[in-house]
């Protein structure tokens, strides 16, 4: 459940750092030069004899602007003769770039410095070195385990959920922030970290000492929501390079236990990696495109389902599967989505996806930046175009995936279903009472199970509940 | 797909879906790093904030820093050259033009330097400026500054009215130097980012101080505000440029309580360099309206019809300043030259603006009338015939701004300013942000003519006149 809360939290700040922006931008770069201006009228200097042609030492008429050399001579001159302290040249030449992206106006198109570059590639690959903890901060300021992460260091040295971490190499953790204890209790893999917790029902603290190592971050959340019925249910958070692998174990999993049927949630998904998208869909169906791409050229090619993706009987046995989806479930989750409902193997349910059907492509920089372009546009199998697009007043024409079965899911559900997981934290499927999508999802498995197909209702109306 | 190789785009590394980049990391909320997500967005509200704003306006900024290896610029400019290429090779959709592009790059990394008086212009915003260096003004016919402070760690800034011009929509409305523009046509002009305090919460959210509620209400108030609102940009414009357009105006007055609102229809004013006449007693006045390029020649040709003796009343009240070099040559024209002004430049080089030596050259004493008006150049001419000894400054505190910008073109018509130094007075005085005190003050309410017989009486006593302004001088230079 608290993905909904923690999505909620990341939508507003999308939403606030582009307002933002647009504010930095026009705060900043704002006035005019006041008065009559202070304006002394001086040449530009040319600083580029050798290296390139400056803009101010070409002909006469000549009025074109050439952004290498114009980036380079303007940075310089601000390098020279601002009358503050000027920004690095590194610094302003990262903004330049993201100045010079922006006028592209498309979201999607962006620079990484090579600290942000790191750190996006880490979230890429899905592992970092730690002991394998999910950690919360209650509003008493109690640093609690959430879970531990499986096959971990700290699930091996039996750290459970609900313990509280008291110390940190035997120093006392309390009044640091979240985010201090994690910086405390990362480090090197192969070194030691000393915790002390409390433990409900234990008198004495507990001392464990664990060694740090690379975890797997989990990207997937399953467990049977109907154990009568066969109905089991996984949940992918996003397309890292770990999801393919994470999802056939989940399948291979509840297969185990007598899945039938299986809730796939794509919702609050935002995306990934293509190949995995083409990987994970591969384990759906069985030949064909899933894909289609096309580059600025016109030309279309298709990514196709991978053979050998079909070890489990998900693809063998077309067991019935709903997919979740909602406004915020983009890109590699709507090539998925897509690809289901045109071959017709998934039932879709919930609302409409977002509608970005475009494909970035991420080249790093030899300054160990990286630039991020949009290169491709992507068609559904059945070459529908999914992108948004909207009309002048930003209003949204056309765009995304419209479910089978559009339910809606209300800001009471919401908090439903958070009230029903703090109180009973344990159980995982104590929310889903109160996930009308969820729930339809199930329905919609039980009579397939049963034999009879419900219909689905007709093009826009709402499901009722 | 082979990942992690350097190298352009033959050695393209993944290939992405991610809905951009914080959307990427909130996937990964639940797995425990909603911190990162945070910090980032974090980051990107810091700055659009202005954290750490106005290098050039308020403070002297000591050293620049050093510059390494890695600085002197020759790996960025590989960089941005790699990401040209790529992007121009690559993008899916056709480009902007070169020219777009360009401007982009320039505007952002000015935009960096959080010095709203270092920016792109646009060729018609640079036209403007040209217009009123010739002494040609658009809208409301007022110059406008825009002036910084800091609040509890972040900048705030204000639209402030220098000096409504003879003539000028602005003067018709009765909007007076000083006024501070809170409302254009019922909207809020935003001096600072509406989202700093949104960005506060989020701290508070983070350290469970607050709930997601919480939040969810500060970034709708800011996101009201900024509906509610206009940039300063936007207001600016408004302000400063256009003509036939009717506007409200609510403006914040020193002295007065309640809001005080006036409506301005923009006009082009055209701004005569100055009234030059003889006062009652045989006194020579000029009144220099601003500071533009006919000023000079103007200023020398009222000089030669007015007597000499007993001395001269150089009006500067509401003169906002203007272009240095007539500056210069009318400061030349009322000393015997020399070091007129210090400009301060970069890592606080300090840089003498001299005019030819000429001992012989007889001078004239000079009352100088200044007020909340007199602004900028203005303010240095008068700065510099105090220090010289020529002049007597008379009337209210000066409105204290002596930044240099300057302005450099581009072959497309586009231009950009840069704030590149700060004036002194030719003894070493800074007036930014204080203003100058008048050696005798008047108040601002005194009648026209009782301010103009006081300073007819203080000519004809020029044995004070001297005595006055050495004195203020060295009390000025002792103050600092």
């Amino acid at each position: 459940m608290r993905r909904f809360l923690t999505v909620l939290i990341a939508l507003t700040i999308i939403g606030a750092g582009f307002v933002g922006g647009f504010a930095q931008e026009d705060l900043a770069a704002g006035p005019r030069t006041p008065y009559a201006a202070l304006v002394s009228l001086r040449m530009i200097p040319a600083k580029l004899a050798l290296l390139l042609r400056p803009a101010s030492a070409r002909a006469q008429g000549d009025k074109s602007l050439e952004p290498v050399a114009t980036y380079f001579e303007v940075m310089n001159t601000i390098r020279g003769d601002y009358y503050g302290a000027p920004p690095s040249s590194t610094k302003l030449t990262y903004t330049a770039i993201r100045g010079m992206l922006k006028t592209l106006n498309d979201p999607y198109t962006s620079f990484w410095t090579p600290k942000e570059y790191k750190d996006q590639m880490a979230e890429t690959a899905g592992n970092f070195v730690g002991i394998g903890a999910k950690l919360d901060i209650t509003r008493d300021k109690k640093v609690v385990i959430v879970e531990p992460i499986e096959n971990s260091p700290a699930i091996k040295k039996g750290v459970l959920p609900g313990d509280i971490i008291v110390k940190v190499d035997n120093k006392p953790i309390l009044g640091l922030t979240l985010e201090q204890v994690v910086q405390r209790i990362r480090g090197e893999e192969g070194t030691p970290v000393r915790l002390t917790l409390m433990r409900k029902g234990h008198d004495k603290f507990i001392e464990l000492s664990i060694v740090r190592a690379v975890v797997l971050s989990p990207i997937i959340e399953y467990r049977m929501v109907d154990e009568q019925a066969g109905i089991g249910y996984i949940a992918l958070q996003g397309f890292n390079e770990q999801a393919d692998q994470q999802f056939a174990q989940a399948l291979k999993k509840l297969e185990a236990r007598g899945m039938r049927a299986l809730v796939f949630d794509l919702r609050n998904n935002p995306g990934g990696l293509l190949n995995v998208a083409q990987d994970i869909a591969s384990r759906f169906i069985h030949e064909g495109p899933l894909v289609w791409v096309q580059e600025r050229n016109g030309n279309k090619t298709s990514l196709d389902v991978e053979p050998d993706k079909h070890q489990s009987r998900l693809e063998k046995d077309q067991y019935p599967v709903v997919v979740l989806v909602n406004g915020y479930s983009a890109s590699a989750s709507e090539i998925v989505a897509g690809a289901l409902k045109d071959y017709n193997i998934g039932t879709l349910v919930g609302t409409t996806t977002f509608g970005k059907g475009l494909v970035q492509t991420i080249i790093p920089l030899p300054d160990s930046s990286a630039v991020k372009i949009t290169t491709q546009h992507y068609f559904t199998p059945k070459m529908n175009d999914i992108n948004k697009k909207v009309d002048e007043t930003g209003k949204t024409i056309s765009g995304g995936i419209k479910p089978d079965f559009v339910v809606e899911l209300t800001d009471k559900d919401v908090e439903a279903m958070r009230n029903a997981s703090r109180d009973n934290p344990s159980d995982l499927n104590a929310s889903a009472a109160f996930d009308p999508q969820l729930k339809k999802g199930v329905e919609v498995l039980k009579e397939k199970l049963a034999g009879g197909a419900q219909a689905p209702p007709a093009e826009g109306r709402v499901t009722q509940r | 797909m082979t990942r992690r190789r350097m190298g352009t785009f033959a050695s393209i590394t993944a290939v992405g879906l991610a809905t951009g980049f914080a959307w990427a990391a909130g996937s990964r909320l639940n797995a425990g790093l909603p911190e990162r997500l945070l910090d980032r967005s974090t980051t990107r509200i810091a700055q659009a904030s202005g954290d750490g704003a106005n290098p050039g306006r308020l403070r002297r900024v000591a050293q620049r820093p050093q510059v390494s290896d890695d600085d002197v610029g020759l790996t960025p400019l590989d960089t941005f050259l790699q990401v040209y290429q790529l992007v121009k090779q690559n993008y899916v959709d056709r480009l902007p033009d070169d020219r777009k592009m360009t401007h982009g790059a320039i505007r952002a990394m000015l935009a960096d330097l959080n010095d709203p008086n270092s920016r792109f212009l646009e060729p018609a915003e640079r036209e403007a400026l040209d217009n009123e260096a010739r002494g040609r003004y658009a809208g409301i016919g007022a110059p406008v500054s825009i002036l910084a402070r800091k609040r509890d760690g972040h900048t705030e800034h204000k639209i402030v009215i220098v000096a409504p011009l003879p003539g000028s929509p602005a003067e018709k409305a009765g909007l007076r130097p000083g006024d501070v523009v809170t409302h254009v046509d019922g909207k809020w002009v935003l001096g600072s980012d509406p989202f700093v305090a949104a960005n506060r919460v989020l701290q508070r959210v983070k350290a469970r101080d607050a709930d997601e509620e919480d939040l969810q209400k500060a970034v709708e108030a800011a996101q009201q505000r900024v509906r509610g609102g206009m940039t300063l940009v936007q207001a600016q414009k408004k302000l400063t440029t256009g003509q036939d357009a009717k506007h409200t105006l609510t403006v914040q007055r020193a002295g007065v309580k309640d809001p005080v609102k006036v409506e301005v229809t923009t006009a082009v004013t055209e701004v005569a360099p100055l009234v030059a006449r003889t006062l009652p007693g045989g006194v020579g006045y000029i009144k220099l309206n601003v500071l533009t390029e006919k000023s000079a020649a103007a200023f020398k040709q009222a000089l030669a019809d007015l007597p000499r003796q007993p001395g001269l009343v150089l009006d500067l009240r509401g003169n906002p300043g203007g272009l240095l070099q007539p500056a210069v040559e009318i400061g030349a024209q009322l000393t015997r030259g020399g070091n007129l002004f210090v400009e301060m430049g970069p890592q606080n080089k300090r840089r003498a603006v001299t005019t030819p030596v000429a001992q012989n050259r007889a001078t004239r004493p000079i009352v100088v009338l200044v007020d909340r008006g007199t602004a900028a150049l203005a303010e240095a001419l008068a700065a510099s015939l105090r220090d010289k000894g020529v002049g007597t400054l008379l009337g209210g505190r000066t409105f204290g701004d002596a930044m240099v910008q300057t302005l450099y073109a581009l072959p497309d018509g586009s231009a950009y300013t840069l704030t590149t130094g700060k004036l002194l007075s030719p003894g070493g005085t800074s007036w930014h942000g204080a203003g100058l005190t008048p050696q005798l003050a008047v108040a601002g309410s005194t009648p026209e003519d009782q301010v103009l017989t006081r300073a007819v009486s203080v000519l004809k006593n020029r044995a004070n006149v001297a005595a006055a302004a050495r004195g203020r001088a060295s009390a000025d230079a002792a103050r600092r």
